[in-house]
């Protein structure tokens, strides 16, 4: 990930060898956008934040390591969010993609499932919706080791 | 939910009992009406709702239910009709403790990440940001440039409710919504609003 590429401070407790260590990857052509969700992730996650500017840096992303979620916005120069989507479910293992969109239409949402999206976000969203996604990741796959353990 | 706290969304679709809008305004409910399944799951997903309100015939094929599942909102359905009626599996009563609960549950989900870290520097970064892509819309609004102006409208939208400024949510929505139309014009007027509203919130 060319530039925005950023190891979270938090990342790995020290006792997980790096290759079990777990890695969120943000794309979003908006800085502002990146810095939001990356600040909230930080509060809950234990895992490395990397992020990406374009569809084409997630894929470098992508391909160069494995992630188990992904917060992937649609509408990004160059390669946007369902191109990545399409490309990302021939990966393996295929990473937990949740789509994070300015735009909430049902066609949008069909779209997305489609390709395989397990989660659709709209902007500006809660902390709520954060929340109640990492929740579902957490049932959908069981990989407790991503989220802090709730105080 | 307290009284003096702002309404939170919730979607209402079809014909849910007036008695049952009622009490979800009493609990603090502000009311989206969606007319059809692809309506309402875009209203629960623009507005960010609490819950999601039908009537029976909303529900009976289960696509609504199918759609909000798979977007992680499977939780928030519930259907709602007149007492008797086939299809009617919630009482009113439970209904509004349900919003209360999930009000409860996103007021606490705020305070969590209301204290992170660096979060009021964060804040400040953003407001700089804002005066920023203030002027480059400015600057496509005189160049009549409507992609720029898009761009920075978008922008807007996706981020200025994360940092605080809700306010500036509803016209760089409008301004968006106006240029993917293709109707310029118009999003040429909600930028002018969008720029006024935000000088005011950075003021």
């Amino acid at each position: 990930v060319s530039g925005g590429a950023m190891a979270d401070e938090n990342a790995g407790d020290g006792t997980s060898p790096a290759a079990d260590a777990r890695r969120v990857l943000l794309a979003d052509d908006s800085r502002a956008g990146r810095d939001l969700l990356a600040s909230m992730l930080r509060q809950v996650c234990v895992a490395e934040l990397l992020e990406a500017g374009d569809g084409h840096e997630a894929m470098l992303a992508l391909r160069a390591q494995p992630f188990q979620l992904v917060f992937l916005d649609i509408e990004m120069p160059g390669m946007d969010g369902l191109e990545v989507l399409r490309q990302v479910s021939a990966l393996q293992p295929a990473p937990y993609v949740v789509v994070v969109t300015a735009h909430a239409s049902a066609v949008n949402v069909k779209q997305a499932l489609e390709l395989g999206a397990r989660g659709f976000v709209v902007k500006p969203y809660s902390a709520q919706r954060i929340l109640d996604v990492l929740r579902r990741y957490l049932t959908d796959t069981r990989d407790t080791a991503l989220v802090r353990p709730a105080r | 939910v307290n009284a003096k706290l702002p309404p939170l969304p919730l979607v209402v679709a079809g014909a849910v009992p007036r008695t049952a809008q009622a009490a979800l305004r009493r609990a603090g409910a502000r009311l989206h009406h969606a007319d059809g399944t692809d309506q309402a799951l875009g209203a629960a997903l623009a507005h960010d709702a609490l819950l999601v309100v039908v009537a029976p015939a909303f529900a009976a094929d289960g696509t609504l239910a199918a759609l909000l599942d798979a977007t992680g909102r499977g939780g928030d359905l519930l259907v709602v009709g007149a007492r008797g009626q086939p299809g009617a599996r919630c009482a009113w009563r439970g209904l509004a403790r349900r919003f209360r609960r999930r009000a409860r549950e996103r007021r606490r989900a705020e305070a969590v990440f209301a204290a992170r870290p660096g979060w009021a520097a964060m804040v400040q970064a953003y407001r700089a940001h804002l005066g920023e892509r203030m002027i480059d819309l400015a600057r496509a609004c005189c160049a009549g440039d409507a992609s720029a102006a898009l761009r920075v409208v978008h922008d807007v939208k996706g981020t200025a409710g994360g940092y605080g400024f809700g306010q500036l949510t509803a016209a760089s929505t409008q301004a968006q919504d106006h240029f993917l139309l293709g109707d310029t014009a118009a999003g040429f007027a909600a930028s002018e609003r969008l720029m006024r509203q935000a000088e005011e919130a950075l003021r």
